[in-house]
């Protein structure tokens, strides 16, 4: 680890890989009267990985750039290892960034590009053919270092990038959409390759992404971001399962949200009837959402209990491993996932089961 | 590449001919001593006169210190290389700024770049004439040079700034967090990436500079030769001998050395194919 000692914000893990905390503190950034971001909080644990989920023009990239010190904040701070960073150019972070469309120097042979940020450090000559010859294993490149970027697919472009990045050891790592450009195919490779990267370096890793299924399967945690501001942050089953709004509950897929009125701690009356779910917050009266994940509602064609719901199929979308089913029940539709073990009829009438454990309220 | 078909074949033919056929009367010219209309060839040739005449004819006047060619060589490449020089100084940090920055007047100003090239060659003549005589620059090589700068900038300008609209920040941007300095950007990055376009500018602005008569005739006053001045003096006359035709072909060939040159430079950039993405 040469290049380890000089940096100064760095704490080395058990793998030997240095690592780093990022914290963000009510950071802001405008653009002329433009509000990019608003106002963040984020700590981002040493060697995590974690992903910055939101719809375009949220501000994902903005804060890759103000952490890399492309973009300085309007206001706030940004801590690495607990030090503010503010005064540290952005040669001297040492982070890595993947950009969103790599940037290949297209002048340059791929071998070229991967020893780049070592070449510039004037590192011994022999010194960086070793490096680059490693780090180009460690991609699977070895075969493609004479060629130039425009001589690469997708997929291998992106390996350059992370390679020439991750070679100057960087503290933190950060990848601006790094799985849109590619196929489906080569996504699901590329995600794999990353998350073993990242789990084997342990290197601090933050991306962005506006694909919440890509973050579900990448992160540790997830900074769901609206409009420059973070609308939660969590674990991904924990935004998946808890959500802390509508927003974000939208977001990441929820289809069955049904408004309702707090009658008790642990009722709430709704169109579909009056619900038991355990909720100790809030007042009698207050509107609220009940989320239902359509995988988790069973349904039945005969009734076992008696809270169970009555309604009618009036849609199915089969997708093979699973079966779709809309219902209708009083005057709302729900919608019902399951295995394909079997198919229920067009206008059968069904009986729906809403466990406690299985739902979540959504205040207003 | 596979094979041309013949149709491609003979389009190719006659472009060659029509861009080349000129030349060729040229040649013969500049090998003749009388060339009456309307022979094919010349009834007389400059080497059979060669011993007999008492004073140089043709290519021995032409490479002779009395042509004065080799003066006018020497000051249009000096002067062609000097106004690309300045014009690339000049215009790659200005292209830059009407690249990537959005600032208000821009497209004033943009309009204002390309006048130049609207404004008669003889009203931006006189006018300068006008001027520098006051200031002392008239057949000076500091305003000749001031001069084709004049139209040289609008084209320079022009292309440049495409240059740098296809170079996104990125990679920049990238150099930087990799650890490279402001200069190590330069010249690692930058130059290197807008090296194609940069080349074509300043092979075009050369071009533009060594061709320019009328601007050099106003404001050299006859102190300052260039190919193109030596040129019309030999031909004002209306009629254009082996002398004549001698020199319009040296005055060819800066262009064409600067053209072989930068193909050359250009290819050994290497670029794989284009600039991925
Ligand atoms: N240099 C800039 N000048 C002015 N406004 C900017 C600039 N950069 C970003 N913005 C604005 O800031 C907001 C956030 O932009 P940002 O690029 O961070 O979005 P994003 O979340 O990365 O979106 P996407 O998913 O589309 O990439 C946008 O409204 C954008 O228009
Ligand atoms: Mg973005």
């Amino acid at each position: 680890m040469p290049l380890l000692a000089k940096a100064r914000h760095v704490r080395v893990s058990r793998e030997g890989v240095c690592v780093t905390e990022v914290q963000l503190r009510s950071v802001a950034k405008r653009f002329g009267d433009e509000v990019a971001i608003e106002a963040l909080d984020l700590r981002i644990p040493d060697g995590e990985l974690v992903a910055l989920l939101g719809p375009s023009g949220c501000g994902k990239t903005t804060t890759l750039r103000m952490i890399s010190g492309l973009e300085t904040p309007s206001a706030g701070q940004i801590l690495f290892e607990g030090r503010d960073v503010s005064g540290v150019s952005v040669q001297e972070r040492n982070v890595g960034m993947v950009f969103q469309r790599y940037a290949l120097f297209p002048h340059m042979t791929v071998e070229k590009n991967v020893a780049f940020g070592l070449s510039i450090r004037g590192l011994p000559k022999s010194e960086i053919a070793e490096r680059v010859a490693e780090i180009l294993g460690v991609v699977q490149l070895s075969e493609y270092r004479k060629r130039f970027p425009s001589q690469l697919s997708g997929g291998q472009m992106q390996r350059v990038a992370i390679a020439r990045t991750l070679i100057t050891e960087p503290d933190v790592l950060m990848m601006d959409e790094p799985l849109a450009n590619l196929d489906t195919g080569l996504r699901g490779e590329m995600r794999r390759f990353i998350r073993e990267l990242q789990q084997r370096l342990g290197i601090t890793t933050i991306f962005v992404t506006h694909d919440q299924v890509e973050a579900m399967e990448l992160a540790d945690r997830v900074a769901v971001i609206f409009d420059g501001r973070l609308a939660q942050y969590g674990a991904p089953d924990r935004l998946y399962r808890k959500p802390a709004s509508l927003n974000v509950a939208r977001f990441l897929g929820a289809t069955n949200l049904v408004p309702g009125r707090l009658r008790d701690p642990d009722l709430v009356d709704t169109p579909l009837g009056t619900l038991v779910c355990p909720w100790r917050q809030g007042q009698t009266g207050d509107a609220v959402h009940v989320m239902a994940r359509s995988e988790l509602i069973d349904i039945g064609t005969e009734r076992t209990a008696p809270t169970d719901i009555e309604g009618r199929i009036i849609a199915r979308e089969f997708f093979g491993a699973t079966v779709s089913y809309s219902v209708a029940c009083q005057n709302t539709h729900v919608n019902v996932t399951e295995q394909a073990r079997r198919m229920l009829e067009l206008g059968a009438p069904v009986w729906l089961k809403l466990a406690p454990e299985h739902m979540w309220i959504i205040p207003e | 590449m596979g094979r041309l078909s013949p149709f491609q074949k003979i389009y190719l033919f006659l472009i060659a001919g029509f861009i080349l056929g000129p030349f060729l009367p040229l040649i013969i010219q500049s090998f003749a001593f009388r060339w009456a209309w309307p022979d094919l060839l010349p009834g007389t040739w400059w080497l059979e006169q060669r011993e007999k005449s008492p004073i140089p004819l043709a290519w021995d006047y032409v490479l002779s210190p009395y042509s004065r060619i080799w003066e006018a060589t020497l000051n249009t490449v000096l002067i062609g290389g000097i106004v690309t020089a300045i014009c690339l100084a000049i215009c790659l940090p200005a292209a830059k700024v009407l690249a990537r920055d959005r600032f208000r007047g821009k497209s004033l100003l943009e309009f204002g770049l390309s006048l130049p090239l609207i404004v008669p060659e003889t009203a931006i003549g006189i006018a300068l004439l006008m001027m520098f005589i006051r200031l002392g620059l008239a057949g000076t090589y500091t305003g000749i040079i001031i001069a084709h700068l004049i139209p040289t900038i609008p084209y320079m300008i022009r292309m440049l700034t495409s240059v740098w609209q296809g170079l996104g920040r990125e990679f920049e941007e990238q150099a930087m967090i990799l650890g490279a300095s402001r200069w190590q950007v330069l010249r690692l990055v930058t130059l290197p990436m807008l090296m194609p376009g940069v080349v074509a500018g300043a092979l075009f602005s050369f071009l533009v500079s060594t061709n320019i008569f009328l601007l050099t005739f106003l404001l050299g006053q006859g102190k300052i030769v260039t190919l193109p001045t030596l040129l019309f003096s030999k031909i004002s006359g209306g009629q254009i001998d082996a002398t004549g035709a001698g020199i319009a072909l040296i005055v060819t060939v800066p262009g064409i050395a600067m053209l072989l040159i930068s193909e050359r430079f250009l290819r050994e950039e290497a670029f794989g194919q284009g600039f991925g993405n």
